[in-house]
């Protein structure tokens, strides 16, 4: 058993937890049969609806991260959570205007599947997919760290047994029901989450007596930081570190694999378009209740002794904030079901990781480069079936070794990679006639370069977990670096290029106009 | 010339095409203005933009800020969407249908 454990076992979070489980199992099940060939192991047959494809993507953008994470930071740092979750959207309408339907229209599977419709050289795909690999598995590594410790401190499973229940029973997931049982366990998740957060407020509600307006002047009033509490600056300490944010947050959320994967599962950019519009209206609904929760517990927990340790810290760390306050209004009813769904929080976010690291690895890499092409449908399948157990040991092994380090750091790592490798490729091959596959290539080397020195040169990871001191990169995101270093590479590589294999790109985008605003032709062009 | 190159040189690709650009660089576009102009806030808060809307209570401009934001992120992302399914998809079906581009994807 681990430490200070929050819950006992009861009747109620047992059943809570035994009933998502099974749900999840016959889903599964269900799932699995419906899924024989890379079409429906990667895309679900391309047959998700707009509404479910808008429900799983909201599944898959809110983690257990989000739920606890952002809570804590509202309760420590009040305005600075508000900003973590406008941050944390801002992406979704650049994803619409200028991914969405184009990723749809080009694309299979992944969007390296995009990158390769213009440019055929190999070395685009080595490097697509090795930075969807390295977003994806250190967004996996925060995610099991979290899951974890959560799972430790809420029932007093050991770290180690938490780690790898959550790794076992994704790779059972997405092995057997591949991208439809993914799917079906974030839309899940998406309906819990929603009905958690509306419960909880309303009952926090309904126990303070308040309402929202007058909760954010009670929440202030209580707060040991008074007024300057509401006020920016706590979570961010300097402005290169806001900017930085800000840019990562912007640049990164449109090349997270895992959520750009989404977009293929549909049958056609009109449910392209439905599934941004409602994932985006799903995650600000859910923001705006999340943060007038986080006032609601503030207001509730201020001055509650119960919650503190014998150094007067909270238990479970401030992580737990939501979960002291599901207890204290709820019993471990509300508790039980709390903690089932973020169980099933976590659970949909990391099957929808693995997914897009097995799809990297098995069609993208195996597939793609390494057999040319030249595999059939069962090959590849059973190729991603085998890299989602190696993927799910490698989770586990990294979140067992990763142990203690700080989640949402991990979290930005993901982004900060995505934002300067995914991203300025994307967006240089579909918007930009002159762009060369060698800028592409140099460019998104010097980005992932760039950002993973860096990172290992800032104060947490060169003070922090090497334990040096007087780090050599002050800051604590390297986006603002990383990112204008990758476009500004692409940009002067590409003019430079004057090779044939440059000339044959740039007539590949005059040739992919047409399939990326009108969708793929079925049948030759008619004349006339 | 190419079957492609005849489709892009079609006045109603090219409208197209030009209109797509538009609705998705001013809405992307006023997007990023506004997210740049609350990480400015944010950076320059206490010396330069420490405004509170209503005196004495606690709604202060970085948080009217967000929420209009949050919003406008829905309502960026919904008026594209319907922009390009009222607007382009007609258009797009015209193509389609002149130049027998006839596939599964593109609605």
């Amino acid at each position: 058993m681990g430490g200070t454990v929050l819950m006992a076992p009861s009747l109620t979070s047992s059943l809570t937890f035994v009933l998502i489980l099974g749900a999840s199992l016959l889903i599964t099940w269900q799932a699995g049969r419906r899924t024989r060939s890379s079409s429906e192991f990667y895309a679900a047959s391309h047959s998700i609806g707009g509404f479910s494809n808008g429900l799983a993507i909201a599944g898959d953008h809110l983690s257990a991260g989000t739920l606890l994470g952002v809570t804590a930071v509202i309760y420590t740092d009040g305005y600075d959570g508000l900003i973590y979750m406008t941050g944390g959207a801002v992406g979704y309408p650049l994803l619409m205007c200028l991914l969405a339907e184009r990723l749809r229209n080009l694309g299979s599977y992944t969007f390296v599947d995009v990158l390769s419709a213009r440019f055929r050289e190999t070395s685009i795909r080595v490097l697509a997919a090795t930075g969807t690999l390295v977003a994806a598995v250190l967004y996996l590594i925060s995610q099991m760290v979290a899951g974890g410790a959560l799972f430790e401190v809420l029932f007093g499973i050991r770290y180690p047994w938490a780690v790898a229940m959550v790794g076992g029973l994704t790779v059972l997931y997405v092995s057997v029901g591949g991208m439809l049982a993914t799917t079906w366990v974030q839309m899940t998740k998406a309906v819990l989450l929603m009905m958690s957060i509306l419960v909880l407020l309303a009952l926090l509600m309904l126990n303070l007596g308040e309402g929202p307006l007058s909760l954010l002047e009670s929440a202030a009033r209580v707060h040991q930081r008074g007024e300057e509490w509401l006020s920016p600056g706590q979570f961010l300490p300097d402005r290169v570190s806001i900017f930085a944010f800000v840019l990562t947050g912007l640049v990164g959320m449109v090349g997270l694999p895992h959520l750009l994967m989404r977009f293929f599962t549909v049958p056609d950019a009109r449910q392209a378009r439905r599934s941004a519009v409602f994932a985006t209206g799903y995650i600000v609904t859910f923001s705006l209740l999340l943060w007038i929760t986080g006032l609601g517990i503030v207001v509730l927990l201020a001055g509650n002794t119960e919650i503190l340790d014998e150094q007067g810290a909270m238990i479970g760390s401030t992580n737990m904030a939501i979960m002291h306050a599901a207890r204290i209004i709820g019993g471990n009813v509300l508790l039980g079901f709390m903690a089932s769904v973020a169980f099933a929080t976590l659970l949909a976010v990391v099957c929808g990781l693995v997914l897009a690291a097995a799809a990297a690895l098995a069609h993208d890499l195996y597939s793609g480069v390494y057999k040319r092409g030249r595999t059939d449908d069962r090959t590849e399948v059973r190729a991603s079936r085998i890299a989602v157990v190696g993927l799910g040991v490698v989770a586990v092994a990294l979140g067992i070794q990763f142990r203690g380090q700080n989640v949402a750091y991990l979290t930005a790592l993901a982004f900060t990679v995505a934002a300067s490798v995914n991203t300025p490729a994307l967006v240089a091959a579909l918007f930009w006639r002159g762009a060369s596959a060698r800028g592409l290539i140099v460019g998104g080397w010097v980005g992932m370069v760039v950002s993973v020195v860096l990172l290992a040169l800032s104060p947490a990871v060169w003070e922090g977990a090497l334990g040096l001191e007087n780090a050599p990169f002050p800051w604590i995101y390297p986006g603002l670096f990383s990112i204008p270093a990758a476009a500004l590479v692409i940009v002067v590589v590409s003019l430079a290029d004057r090779s044939p294999a440059a000339m044959l790109g740039r007539s590949r985008y005059d040739e992919l106009l047409a399939p990326s605003v009108l969708g793929r032709r079925d049948t030759p062009v008619i004349r006339h | 010339m190419t079957d492609t190159t005849t489709l892009v040189r079609d006045p109603d690709f090219i409208r197209l095409r030009r209109l797509q650009r538009r609705y998705a660089f001013a809405i992307a576009g006023s997007v990023v203005v506004f997210y740049a102009s609350l990480g400015v806030a944010m950076a320059y808060w206490p010396e330069v933009l420490d405004i509170r809307l209503v005196p004495g209570r606690w709604i202060t401009i970085g948080l009217v800020w967000n929420v209009l934001g949050l919003l406008g992120w829905f309502a960026a992302t919904a008026t594209y969407a319907a922009l390009s399914t009222r607007r382009l998809t007609p258009l797009r079906a015209r193509i389609r249908q002149r130049h027998g581009w006839n596939g599964p994807d593109g609605a």
